[in-house]
């Protein structure tokens, strides 16, 4: 199934902007942020997303036909310590990205919202450059897809009874004498006496 | 009191207004235009004369201003002070002062109605005003709402007082101080206030005894920030 984007097709100009949802995941509760690149408030789905909170600027996003692995970033004012403190004092690293892209009409209103990138943060940078009398303070997530992520993600099934039967509500006793070769000595090629 | 002063003493102001966009052109030279949606703010490059007196004592006061604001505070400016510079906003409707200070605004934008249609109520009723054909605003009227410092200039060719108890505006930004806008009163022409702020403040050099001269432009940049 594809999705047809009415407001890039057969126009000449589109205004747009992109709308970041940050998950933080805690222990008992999870804190959202949410910010985006627009010129006012906006409430989509219940939410509100502020207008450039401490946002700079997102990294490039690779567009492909078919699903690919990719990375992007995402960086946010350090003039604001609390951009700080978000990065130091929560577990950033691991929060859920969400990136949609948002069509305007010519009169401001929003006519489209569109997902353009899902992931997970996977690091983050602070960094502060002072040169001459400009001093300039970033911080920096990347983010990585939720491709490279399973890509990268080692999985499997360990082969005893009792996890064999988790999937198959006790039926499947494929496993089942594997207990019993725990151990076991095997005397290969021997000739049977 | 030292970005006005800047920009009473001024020899040329170059105002930019240009938006954020991407062109790209086709391999057949289509031109594809992407347009960051932004609040557009208003960019002011300013020079003054070569030198000033140094000896005058509001020189000293003036330097001494603009080393304490430095890249880093706003100030409300308007070009309404100066008969050598209000031309250069001036109202070119037919209302007269206590007529503009009537108009409320009735809608700036909501969820169904564009944030870029200023609509204003508060109308004239009486007088060579109250006529259909009286002419509100025309096309690069600058527009405030009072008490917050940012204008909007009128789009539209010209905006009649028709019949109707409002009359639609179209500005050149979308509304992005919200609705509490509503009710409140305008203010139209010279008189307008711009929050700016100096992001390029030049440094200054002694030219010889009491004579002074800032090294660069004033480049002015409106300050939007205090609007969340």
């Amino acid at each position: 199934m594809s999705t047809y984007i009415e407001e890039v097709d057969s126009v000449d100009r589109i205004r747009s902007a992109e709308f970041i949802k940050l998950t933080v995941i805690g222990t008992n509760t999870n804190a959202i942020y949410t910010f985006s690149t627009s010129y006012k408030k906006e409430t989509i789905g219940g939410v509100e997303y502020s207008p450039m909170g401490g946002l700079i600027a997102i990294g490039n996003q690779q567009r492909d036909l078919a699903v690919t692995a990719y990375d992007t970033s995402i960086s946010l004012a350090g003039v604001d310590p609390a951009n700080i403190s978000l990065v130091l004092n929560t577990n950033i690293r691991g929060s859920e990205i969400e990136i949609h892209r948002g069509f305007y009409s010519d009169g401001g209103l929003i006519t489209g919202m569109y997902p353009r990138f899902t992931g997970i943060v996977t690091s983050y940078t602070i960094s502060e450059q002072r040169e001459d009398q400009i001093d300039s303070f970033s911080v920096v997530i990347n983010c990585s897809s939720y491709k490279s992520i399973l890509e990268n993600n080692i999985g499997g099934r360990r082969t005893s009874p009792d996890i064999w039967k988790t999937l198959y509500a006790g039926t499947d006793t494929s496993m089942d004498n594997v207990v019993n070769l725990n151990g076991a000595y095997f005397d290969f090629g021997v000739p049977v006496k | 009191m030292s970005i006005q002063n800047i920009i009473n003493i001024a020899d040329t102001i170059q105002i930019n207004r240009r938006k954020v966009i991407g062109i790209q052109y086709t391999r057949n030279e289509i031109a594809r235009i992407s347009e960051l949606v932004t609040r557009n703010p208003w960019r002011f490059s300013v020079k003054v004369s070569a030198v000033l007196r140094y000896d005058l004592p509001a020189t000293r006061a003036l330097l001494e201003e603009l080393d304490r604001l430095d890249r880093r505070i706003p100030e409300e400016i308007t070009f309404a002070n100066n008969s050598n510079l209000n031309w250069m906003f001036s109202y070119q409707g037919s209302l007269t002062l206590a007529e503009r200070n009537t108009l409320r605004v009735s809608r700036f934008g909501d969820s169904t109605h564009d944030y870029n249609e200023l609509v204003l109520t508060g109308l004239p009723t009486t007088g060579a005003n109250a006529l259909p054909t009286a002419v509100m605003f025309k096309k690069g009227d600058i527009i405030q709402v009072s008490g917050y410092p940012y204008p909007f200039t009128v789009q539209n060719t010209q905006v009649l007082r028709g019949s109707s108890n409002t009359i639609s505006i179209t500005t050149h930004r979308e509304n992005f101080i919200d609705t509490s806008v509503v009710n409140g009163s305008v203010v139209a022409g010279p008189a307008v206030e711009f929050n700016m702020f100096c992001t390029n403040m030049p440094t200054y050099t002694f030219v010889g005894k009491n004579m002074v001269q800032f090294d660069g432009a004033f480049e002015l940049y409106e300050y939007t920030g205090t609007i969340l």
